[in-house]
């Protein structure tokens, strides 16, 4: 037996950019909410264009990118021009028949426009308004801007990540974003499952900021309790050993052995089955420790001739905790994510094709989830909203097409043509070019 | 006085460590009556992990049980044992909502499987937050955060060129799933108060870790590109930079143009046409690092961080968590949060993520010691 969708009835507006808000919605719009995403044809979102289809700008080509089709399924898409006065007419009319307006600019860009939450409860007093931004909406850093990148600076977690021996290390691209969208996720089904029950609306404010904080509770902690900030550690562990890294055969391939027992130190020896690892000095967890750098070291002799995916199946297989370091090629091609059907094909037009995308992060097993729409392309629902929803006539259609307060085609694309792959390669920014990409995914 | 978003759902929490505690005190800070079930032997595995004051260990003063189990309240059972199961079945048959973060394994072998849970109370919402998820060919396989790290393909793409890939600091893979895992908690409840019934819901830790690679995993599905631990050219826009105090990330951003970063940054050299596009600059950014790189040292990060800002470039501090301590930022939007607790006194907490209008956070209830409720909860139990 399985329920109707979760969010079905639910109408959410997003004007929303880049990640840490599309991202955020696209669970509610896989869950059977009807999102429909705000663009503007002079600021059409920078993600559209990127990455383009094997790194060839087409035609379209905002209508491409990779990251664009990731967090953006599902959705109806339509342009509107917030700074013209029947831009902010339409906005309004659309605002009083919806259930939530959820958005990432930051705080002054609405309040200049008239349509920060006050006004919007005037036209619905029940909307959930979601201002998601760096750093709040007051405060002295209330107007300034972030992305997922300074985020993760200011949050604590870039001088927390890195060598023991050496500076703070950002980790990935923009995480934070992330992070930032899952938070958005939760705070918008609490506002719903709030008025589902009592029928009242509000406005929540996320700060990006204080999110991140959040998910560093224990480094916080250890300053509040002890007073001295914490620092990098590397790979290690205070408690454990071994904790870490182990080169392995190949280019730059590594595996991850982590043993937080006596009982795992045990499953560890057995699975090796070599002589060198049952040495009586390490059954204490205090021994490993204080040994850490002769039992790495020996780790490190058994691995570097093996072949990183080998060690992790055999170590898991007897019961020690193990993980090959994976790239994206490795990830996108793992049985274990196909088992899960993580990653879902979809087809689309020309040049992009067919691509996998990630499925919603949390599994509903009630529910039949309907296969994936494609994201929009830019203004696809211009008719089906200000037409069939907001009942505009054709000719006012056309009229506001003329007047520019709606469009088909952004302004400015802002996709800009990519950096020469074999260049990067031979620069050293990339692992690999994999042409053979598209067989190995199936694609 | 105002609502909270949870008011009335009940909740009992079977969950340790990081990811669903995390998620059931999302629950929780947000007005659902968390019960937490502890093992009667030692509790909660996050008792024993650091920090503590002075640095000694003690099972009512871990920093991170205390952080991540506000507003809960506690008691203990012994699953194991046929008493211990029938108490449980008890009080789920009153509850809205289970959490659980066990291996996947570990709830059937108890015979607490969904479908056992869901005859006696077939409203009940199941979330159960695991390394790998609930199937799959890894799904009994076990984990650790750095584990996590290495399969999510962050660690990678984390590092120096020529060194070994670095994993985020702390616990970053587990609260993500503990975001998620709450998020999946409160849309199953929508559904089922929206006219549908009680389901499971299944978080895998390691697919929210994938989710944050966002731009890399395209390149690769997308193009057939592999990222990696990125040469230090170009690092002088990318990594946190040096200053005359502190550090700074000098993010030029997406949206600013070239130009007028390099008016911000005052470095006229910067407007030589050969730096034009995103892509030329990669190309050159040997001679861009050197230009900046002696640029950043003429100022501190604070001074940097708020000269940037007003040119509207998203500058930030690499800050510590002393310098987050004193924020005033955060300071002026009362972000921490102050209360005792009987064993480490008062201390200061994170609070909420986020501000909600009409149903704020909770004012804090500390986390409980192991088995406070017991009395009062099988109490509340028989009335």
């Amino acid at each position: 037996m399985t329920a109707p969708l979760p969010l079905s009835g639910v109408r959410i507006i997003e004007p929303g950019q880049v990640w840490a808000l599309p991202y955020a919605i696209s669970p509610l719009a896989a869950y059977g909410a009807e999102v429909i995403k705000l663009e503007s044809a002079v600021r059409p979102d920078s993600s559209r264009g990127s990455p383009q289809p094997d790194s060839q700008v087409g035609d379209q080509p905002w209508n491409n990118g990779g990251m664009y089709h990731e967090a953006n399924r599902n959705k109806l898409g339509i342009s509107l021009d917030l700074n013209t006065d029947r831009g902010k007419e339409l906005f309004k009319e659309l605002v009083s028949v919806s259930d939530v307006v959820a958005q990432n600019f930051p705080p002054r860009v609405m309040r200049n426009f008239g349509l920060d939450y006050p006004e919007l409860r005037k036209i619905k007093p029940d909307i959930i308004v979601l201002d998601s931004t760096a750093y709040g909406s007051s405060g002295p850093w209330e107007n300034y801007i972030g992305y997922g990148s300074s985020l993760q600076a200011v949050t604590g977690l870039t001088y927390l990540t890195g060598y023991e021996d050496s500076g703070p290390v950002q980790g990935g691209i923009l995480f934070n974003d992330t992070l930032g969208a899952l938070n958005a996720t939760y705070a918008i089904l609490l506002a719903l499952a709030h008025r589902e029950r009592t029928g009242q609306g509000q406005w929540i404010d996320l700060s990006q900021y204080e999110a991140g904080v959040a998910h560093l509770g224990e480094a916080f902690m250890e300053y509040e309790m002890n007073g001295v900030a914490p620092t990098r550690r590397g790979n290690s562990h205070p408690d454990y050993a071994p904790y870490g890294l182990y080169l392995c055969a190949g280019d730059d391939g590594w595996v991850s052995i982590t043993v937080t027992s006596d009982a795992e130190w045990a499953n560890f020896v057995r699975a090796v089955g070599e002589a060198w690892a049952s040495k009586r000095d390490w059954e204490t967890a205090e021994s490993r420790l204080s040994q850490r750098k002769s039992l790495d070291e020996a780790i490190g002799r058994w691995t570097r001739d093996k072949d990183k995916h080998e060690v992790m199946h055999l170590l898991q297989s007897g019961g020690v905790a193990c993980g090959a370091v994976y790239n994206t090629r490795d990830i996108a091609t793992d049985a274990h994510h196909a088992d899960r059907g993580f990653f879902e094909i979809s087809q689309h037009p020309e040049p992009v094709g067919s691509r996998p995308h990630s499925a919603p992060l949390f599994g509903l097993t009630g529910v039949d989830r309907p296969p994936d729409r494609l994201a929009p392309r830019f203004g696809e629902a211009n008719r089906k909203v200000f037409q069939e929803l907001l009942g505009r006539t054709g000719q006012e259609y056309d009229e506001l097409m003329d007047q520019q307060v709606i469009s088909d085609v952004p302004a400015n694309p802002g996709v800009t043509p990519p950096p020469d792959p074999e260049e990067l390669l031979r620069m050293g920014f990339l692992a690999e070019r994999d042409l053979e990409y598209k067989s190995r995914l199936g694609i | 006085m105002n609502d909270t978003a949870l008011k009335d759902v009940k909740v009992i929490d079977l969950t340790q460590h990081i990811a669903g505690p995390y998620c059931t005190k999302l629950l929780a800070d947000y007005g659902a009556d968390v019960i937490k079930v502890e093992r009667p032997d030692g509790g909660d595995p996050a008792r024993r992990m650091g920090p503590f004051p002075g640095h000694e260990s003690h099972p009512e003063k871990s920093g991170i049980f205390l952080y991540l189990n506000t507003n809960k309240r506690g008691i203990t059972l012994d699953l194991k044992s046929d008493a211990g199961r029938a108490s449980l079945l008890e009080l789920v048959r009153d509850a809205d909502v289970l959490v659980e973060s066990y291996s996947p394994r570990v709830m059937p072998s108890l015979g607490l499987d969904y479908q056992t849970l869901s005859q006696v109370n077939p409203r009940l919402v199941m979330t159960s937050v695991s390394s790998f998820g609930r199937n799959g060919r890894y799904r009994d396989y076990r984990a650790s955060e750095l584990v996590l790290y290495a399969l999510c393909g962050m660690a990678y793409i984390t590092g120096e060129y020529h060194r070994e890939p670095v994993k985020h600091g702390y616990n970053q893979a587990q609260y993500l799933g503990g975001v998620a895992a709450a998020s999946g908690t409160v849309a199953a409840l929508l559904g089922l108060w929206r006219g549908g019934h009680g389901q499971q819901v299944d978080v895998s830790i390691l697919e929210c870790a994938i989710s944050t690679l966002f731009t890399t995993f395209s390149d690769y599905t997308y193009a057939g590109l592999v990222s990696r631990r990125q040469p230090s050219q170009g690092s002088s826009l990318r990594y946190p930079a040096p200053t005359k105090e502190g550090y700074i990330l000098p993010t030029p951003g997406v949206m600013g143009d070239w130009a007028t970063y390099a008016a911000m940054a005052e470095v006229p050299e910067l407007q030589d046409p050969k730096f034009a596009t995103p892509a030329d600059r990669q190309l050159h950014s040997g001679k861009i690092d050197d230009l900046l790189k002696a640029k950043w040292l003429e100022k501190t990060a604070e001074e940097w961080f708020h000269h940037a800002q007003e040119w509207r470039f998203p500058f930030s501090p690499v800050n510590t968590m002393e310098d987050i301590s004193g924020s005033l930022q955060l300071e002026d939007r009362g972000y921490f949060i102050e209360f005792p607790h009987p064993a480490v006194g008062t201390l200061r907490y994170p609070g909420a993520s986020f501000r909600m209008s009409e149903t704020p956070r909770r004012q804090a209830m500390p986390a409980p010691t192991l088995g406070q409720h017991n009395e009062e909860v099988v109490e509340g139990a028989t009335l």
